[in-house]
């Protein structure tokens, strides 16, 4: 009972005290509240966080197709700044495509600055095999609506998007050239052995490992010109694919990309070119078709795009210095002994119209031939935000 | 043994790579350059240049780590780019 009044007491002096401060607050004047929101405005403190990302919807009809709105998304990004040398980055991807709504982590990555030309990083982060996967896929950057043939987790896919691992990255000066690197060790990717409709290709999404074996890779880009219009990367990634214990064991891959980035004003437009070309080449290894006979083959793919963008950025009206006219050619070469074989390429025209920097408006005609097929046209508008 | 001498002549050749690039100091005319002219020369290879007065300064400060991360930029050029943001948003 005594302690029960005791704490009575002390709850209700408690309240009082509550009460009394924020009766205080309430005491002060406008002048002397302004005064506190501007310091609060002007003292940013230690830990910088900045929330970017993108967004987008749009429309899509194949061929004689019904045409239906989608895909659409939202990825939200998260930049934390902890101080001069740690840094995360994070991104959260959700899709409306085909009627599902898709989550996915794109990124999480810790990165530890070491000095003025390392810094390594931890995590999960976009695959710097090639620049299409870490400069080029965001929806507001990329200047067509639908990834190029090989690139797309749609179809198959040649060449890692993402890598689960850690890594090493850095540019530096080099006379009046520059360059820069990355290497990294990630969980690398996985060999397809079970089904039979899919044996022998890969599976990018390493997220956990199939085996000890650690995928070893890296890029390294020149910048020949002062004035850095101009990239030529090449990067490369071997490792082992089969599962631990399996017959697949040793199967190992090497991949091969080469990219290349130019800029350059023409007259009044600017001119801006971007290509990248990757080749898979995995071991020879039997694998087992439906029926159950033996299939032998070295899965060796090939997926290249090269993109050229026109807009006459340096014109005074305002409305047609906001127009691009954008061509690309991908093509994708899947071996012929594979049951996913096939030869496919695909043309794109599209005329972008940008909205400000980061918002644009893309309306492609998409031209696709499947090898011994007919060709096909698709139409894809899209409208994309980054902020 | 195979992979752990490819590992170790990998990890001499990027100790030597080190040791030539941090050697390599820009030029005059590299460290002449404007923070103007290396924010147009940069910001607008992967996407369109943004406005200074996109952000502020705190955000700035953000992208900017984010960019040199992403872009690999030198830590010159960097910080040139983010004096001139911060100057002029
Ligand atoms: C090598 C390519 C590349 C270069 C060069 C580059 N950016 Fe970016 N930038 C990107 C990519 C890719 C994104 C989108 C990030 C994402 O979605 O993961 C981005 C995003 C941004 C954003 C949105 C906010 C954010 O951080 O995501 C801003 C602002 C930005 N960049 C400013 C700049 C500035 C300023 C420069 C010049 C110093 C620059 N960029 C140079 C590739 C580049």
């Amino acid at each position: 009972m005594k302690i029960q009044k005791k704490l009575m007491t002390m709850l209700s002096t408690a309240l009082i005290l509550c009460g009394s401060n924020a009766f205080s607050q309430d005491n002060l004047t406008q002048t002397e509240r302004n005064e506190i929101t501007t310091s609060q405005r002007q003292s940013p403190g230690n830990t910088n966080f900045v929330l970017a990302g993108y967004t987008y919807s749009g429309f899509e009809k194949e061929g004689d197709g019904q045409g239906s709105f989608g895909p659409a998304g939202f990825s939200p990004i998260f930049l934390w700044k902890k101080s001069d040398k740690l840094f995360f980055e994070g991104e959260m991807e959700m899709e409306i495509e085909d009627g599902e709504v898709n989550f996915g982590l794109e990124y999480s990555t810790l990165h530890y600055v070491l000095n003025k030309y390392f810094t390594v990083s931890a995590g999960k982060f976009l695959s710097p095999f090639g620049t299409y996967a870490e400069r080029l896929h965001p929806k507001w950057i990329d200047k067509f609506a639908e990834k190029p043939l090989g690139f797309s987790e749609e179809g198959a896919m040649v060449g890692p998007m993402g890598e689960f691992g850690v890594s090493l990255r850095g540019g530096s000066q080099l006379g009046n050239a520059k360059i820069n690197y990355v290497a990294y060790l990630s969980n690398g990717p996985s060999l397809i052995t079970d089904d039979p409709a899919m044996a022998g290709q890969l599976m990018y999404d390493n997220l956990a490992d199939n085996n000890n074996n650690k995928a070893i890779g890296g890029r390294l880009g020149f910048l020949p010109f002062s004035n850095s219009s101009l990239e030529i990367g090449v990067s490369g990634q071997t490792a082992k694919v089969g599962d631990k214990g399996s017959e697949y064991e040793h199967t190992g891959v090497n991949l091969f990309s080469g990219d290349i980035s130019f800029i350059h004003k023409v007259g009044f437009m600017d001119l801006n070119i971007k290509g990248q070309y990757n080749q898979v080449n995995v071991d020879a290894a039997t694998y087992k078709d439906e029926e159950g006979n033996n299939l032998n083959f070295d899965n060796n793919s090939k997926a290249y795009f090269l993109q050229l963008a026109l807009r006459p950025a340096f014109i005074r009206n305002k409305f047609i210095k906001n127009i691009e006219l954008a061509g690309r050619y991908s093509a994708m070469n899947l071996p012929e002994k594979s049951l996913w074989a096939g030869n496919q390429s695909q043309i794109g025209l599209g005329l972008n119209y940008w909205l400000n920097w980061n918002s644009v408006l893309k309306i492609d005609y998409m031209i696709d031939q499947v090898k011994g097929e007919e060709k096909e046209g698709a139409i894809n508008v899209q409208i994309a935000f980054g902020f | 043994m195979k992979k752990l001498i490819s590992i170790v002549t990998g990890a001499f050749l990027f100790g030597a790579f080190i040791i030539i690039i941090s050697s390599c100091a820009a030029t005059k005319e590299i460290a002449d350059k404007s923070s103007t002219q290396l924010w147009g020369e940069n910001c607008m290879r992967c996407h369109n240049t943004p406005p200074s007065s996109a952000y502020n300064n705190t955000q700035w400060e953000t992208i900017s780590m984010h960019m040199k991360l992403r872009a690999n930029l030198t830590d010159l050029e960097s910080a040139k780019i983010l004096e001139f943001l911060k100057s002029s948003n």
